[in-house]
């Protein structure tokens, strides 16, 4: 007997879908993330429209982000000296605020993508090892989490730019380290009462590595916590960097980021109020549409949560 | 009870131990020192010799350890350093700068407390209604507006539109209430929309568990009206987490002041740890980090001690 060709295909799509079928898939969830949670798909489409811009810069922009481009402080829809509308006028250089913004972008996403992520992947697998290993190793890791807890996040964050120099890398980590105490502490408390589920105490009774448990049992049941933590954490992280640049704790220029745009603010606010108006609100949009993405995947991945808005 | 408090306050020494040192270690990788800042002459202008003599006299060339130890003695004994930027002992200018920091922080929970506590009660109150997503809009404003720009937008606004500008001179608060509360109410309404959007969201949220439970039905089925449910029943059950939550926030405070007293030029603590930083004078910033940390744990021990208080069903082993 001959296996005809389209079930046997079928079979072995069974196993490991298809691309079209993944797709497809991939389709309807995001359509009913969409009709479920209206203002989550909406943030979601605001964040994906600012990176892609931010990544285009080069391409939408026709001025560098560090050059001359009019006379200091034009208002919104004047002339560059080349002709060429400022949409959103010039700084106190005479720099295209668009241009700038663009750019800017790409420094404050960046930070506020890796910081939290390095920040939550470290306090999951500080979380985790602690609820796991337990005795002294979570005595002495949960004092260090104590310790970070104390401090004022933004005073740290300062301490630690100030102490290694003022790079993007020394921005990142500085603000990483916020997150990690405070990821660990709810990851530990989360991964506490996975340890004592049926199937984790029989992977420990099989002789179980404690490495295999953490991978495949703690870590992926751990995720939902993480994922939900990480989202919130970018809005913070993307507030921080811009009040650190802000203070010239940051971001140095020439280097634009949404947070040493507004460094002058204060001085040039009465001249031209764009120049303090539209970082600031960039700033704000961006955090709204993260936070309103955060808020629905919370709803989505962590039901336990639900409700708590 | 007081084996509890016993023990929560034997832990703070642990914590204080490892903040001094991740402190002391963190301010001594700072470039640049501050016997080079004190002796850089007007054009920058520096002598080698002077900054030697000034290096010895300040005990900067002696080993890490040694300065370690040292530091950590006078810690021990109360004794928070002399700030040789400001040329006055640490202790006394924060004495001096606590002031504004905590009127600002106290008058900043309060003005948020106002509106936050009764608009996240209406909002659990009508859940869904368009009330509720007005409320919503406000609260997911706070919590992605960032505070220093808020200031810089509200200060100029007043001044532009207003023509009105916050008294210049400080006074304090005890001594002229009124002029004090004109220049601290408008950086506290800045500080305390974020706290007030957590807080609100977290009312909402308690509340609504709350308004479920048998006990409102009851109240309810009884014939009470729908205020005295809320006030008598609902409210005071719900006010734990939100207690819980605002002492968490103290973070919040701090990092508002830090930036908000700087835009609004009040001599707080905040505006203080900043111009440390910019002065590498780092006996100040250790001293300032420490006093808020140990601030920031005895309140969080204050809290957990009020709940025995606000509900008797907790008992501490």
């Amino acid at each position: 007997m001959t296996v005809p060709s389209s079930q046997a295909g079928s079979q072995a799509g069974a196993s490991a879908p298809s691309i079209g079928l993944r797709l497809r898939r991939l389709r309807t969830g995001t359509l009913h993330f969409a009709r479920r949670h209206p203002t989550g798909a909406f943030g979601a489409a605001v964040l994906l429209i600012v990176v892609l811009a931010v990544l285009l810069a080069g391409f939408i922009s026709p001025f560098r982000y560090d050059r001359t481009v009019s006379a200091m402080v034009q208002a919104p829809m004047s002339e560059s000296i080349d002709g060429r509308t400022l949409l959103l006028g010039s700084d106190e250089l005479g720099r295209d605020i668009v241009t700038r913004l663009l750019h800017g972008g790409r420094t404050s996403l960046l930070v506020g993508i890796t910081a939290p992520l390095i920040g939550v992947s470290l306090g999951t697998l500080l979380g985790i090892a602690s609820a796991h290993y337990g005795r002294l190793f979570d005595l002495l890791s949960q004092r260090l989490v104590d310790t970070l807890l104390v401090l004022p996040g933004l005073v740290l964050a300062m301490a630690i730019t100030v102490a290694f120099g003022f790079t993007t890398l020394v921005v990142v980590i500085a603000l990483a380290v916020n997150v990690v105490a405070g990821t660990a502490r709810t990851v530990r408390s989360h991964a506490l009462t996975l340890t004592q589920m049926q199937y984790v105490e029989a992977a420990r009774a099989t002789g179980v590595t404690n490495r295999r448990i953490i991978l495949r049992h703690l870590l992926p049941n751990s995720m939902a916590v993480s994922i939900v933590l990480f989202t919130v954490s970018i809005g913070s992280a993307i507030t921080a960097e811009a009040a650190l640049s802000f203070l010239g704790l940051g971001i140095q220029p020439p280097t634009p980021s949404w947070g040493n745009m507004l460094s002058n603010a204060q001085t040039f606010f009465d001249l031209g109020p764009h120049i303090a108006i539209a970082p600031g609100a960039t700033i704000t949009a961006v955090v709204l549409a993260i936070n309103l993405f955060g808020d629905s995947l919370r709803d989505v991945l962590d039901p336990r949560l639900r409700g708590r808005r | 009870m007081q084996a509890y408090v016993a023990r929560r306050v034997l832990i703070l020494i642990p914590t204080l131990f490892l903040l001094g040192t991740l402190l002391f270690l963190m301010m001594r990788v700072m470039p640049g020192d501050i016997a080079l800042a004190l002796t850089a002459g007007e054009f920058g202008s520096i002598d080698p010799e002077e900054v030697e003599r000034l290096r010895v006299e300040l005990g900067l060339n002696d080993p890490l350890y040694v300065q370690y130890f040292r530091w950590f003695g006078e810690i021990v004994r109360g004794d928070l350093g002399f700030s040789i930027s400001e040329k006055q002992p640490v202790a006394d200018i924060l004495f001096d700068k606590a002031e504004v920091t905590l009127s600002l922080a106290v008058l900043s929970v309060f003005m948020a407390l106002l509106w936050a506590l009764p608009l996240g009660i209406i909002a659990a109150l009508w859940r869904g209604s368009w009330v509720d997503q007005v409320i919503r809009i406000i609260t997911a404003g706070g919590l992605a507006v960032p505070g220093f720009w808020l200031g810089i937008v509200v200060l100029l606004l007043l001044v532009r539109i207003f023509n009105w500008s916050p008294p210049v001179q400080h006074v304090s608060v005890f001594s002229d209430p009124l002029t004090a509360f004109q220049r601290l109410i408008f950086p506290a309404l800045v500080i305390g929309y974020r706290f007030a959007a957590v807080m609100s969201r977290l009312t909402r949220s308690t509340m609504l568990e709350v308004i479920n439970q048998d006990y409102i039905r009851t109240a309810r089925s009884k014939g009470m009206g729908s205020y005295v449910v809320v006030i008598r029943h609902a409210l005071p059950n719900a006010f734990l987490p939100i207690l819980t939550v605002s002492a968490l926030l103290f973070g919040v405070l701090v990092e508002g002041a830090v930036v908000i007293e700087q835009i609004f030029a009040l001599p707080g603590i905040g505006r203080q740890i900043i111009a440390s930083v910019n002065a590498r004078d780092f006996i100040m910033v250790q001293g300032i980090v420490m006093a808020l940390g140990l601030g920031l744990m005895l309140w969080v021990l204050f809290i957990d001690l009020m709940y025995a208080r606000l509900d008797p069903r907790i008992r501490y082993e």
